[in-house]
């Protein structure tokens, strides 16, 4: 048994990355308009911009908890940073400038409950919802943001895997 | 002819061979502890690449057979090498699937997406039963 695994994964990253740049230049080409370009095109409203909201408002739930439960930094702390870089890369796509303020929801998530578990275990909820949320987008996503989209589903999906 | 899609998803049940093999190899190292989460897993990839299978027979492309053995990055010697190899495991099949994501529409987009989001919740799963931090990856899939 030689080391077939890195000769293999060597030579098939190389092809990955080839057929994902084809890809991405072919549907590029048929059916995308690149994201610059939309921004300028048209004025409607980004269609990720509520995904964005309630992103901001996740990583913003974090931290309340995080301010109520100090202790809990070492555990919720990764997680916040996750949402956190979620945040930028959203912002990015979107055109938005990513230190510029964020669009803020509405509604207040109300105070942080008083009970440490159950705290973390809204956090594992949000984090349940905000997985499908980031599922529906990415199923419905152009071609150049379903990877973007896919990660932040998963990510959210290993959170609750770990809250829970 | 193969379209991009088609060679997306050869490459994720490439994958999914090698992950069969990492969990039937790293298995038997385990304890009572997390056995019953590897046998979950290999199941859950099983199913996997029994949905590869038949998606790309049905597309007249022929899928690959697994290979009759691969190599370990490094030695299963124990419970901690063994949930260290199915954790990078999980992140590499991960990857495969995340590069499946923007050739494909429609239903293989989400069978993409739901490997991915599993995937990235037993790497997270693993890496927490074998006390390694980072426990998460903002964007799981992503190289």
């Amino acid at each position: 048994m030689g080391r077939i695994v890195f000769t293999v994964r060597v030579s098939s990253r190389r092809a990955v990355l080839a057929a994902a740049a084809a890809a991405a230049l072919t549907s590029l080409t048929a059916c995308d308009v690149p994201k610059r370009s939309a921004a300028t095109w048209h004025s409607a409203p980004d269609v990720l911009l509520p995904l964005l909201t309630r992103t901001v408002a996740l990583r913003d739930r974090y931290t309340e908890v995080l301010t109520a439960f100090p202790a809990l930094q070492d555990r919720l702390g990764p997680l916040k940073d996750d949402h956190a870089a979620h945040v930028v890369a959203l912002a990015r796509e979107v055109g938005l400038d990513e230190h510029g303020p964020m669009p803020t929801a509405s509604t207040s998530a109300g105070p942080v409950v008083q009970d440490q578990a159950a705290a973390v275990k809204e956090l594992a909820g949000l984090e349940k919802t905000g997985q499908e949320d980031a599922t529906g987008a990415c199923l419905a996503a152009p071609s150049y943001r379903a990877a973007l989209l896919g990660s932040i589903a998963a990510c959210r999906a290993a959170h609750v895997e770990i809250l829970t | 002819m193969t379209t991009p899609a088609d060679e997306r998803l050869v490459a994720a049940l490439q994958a999914e061979h090698a992950a069969i093999y990492a969990y039937g190899t790293a298995g038997a190292k385990l304890d009572s502890g997390t056995v019953g989460l590897a046998r979950g897993a290999e199941a859950a990839h099983r199913t996997r690449r029994d949905a590869l299978i038949v998606r790309l027979s049905g597309a007249g492309v022929a899928p690959p057979p697994a290979a009759p053995a691969y190599a370990l990055p490094f030695p299963v010697t124990d419970r901690a090498s063994a949930l260290k190899l199915l954790a990078q495991v999980e992140d590499r099949t991960a990857a495969q699937w995340r590069l499946a994501l923007p050739p494909t529409t429609g239903e293989v987009r989400k069978l993409a997406l739901d490997a991915l989001v599993d995937c990235a919740a037993r790497s997270a799963g693993l890496r927490q039963a074998a006390g390694t931090t980072p426990l998460t990856s903002a964007f799981p899939g992503k190289v």
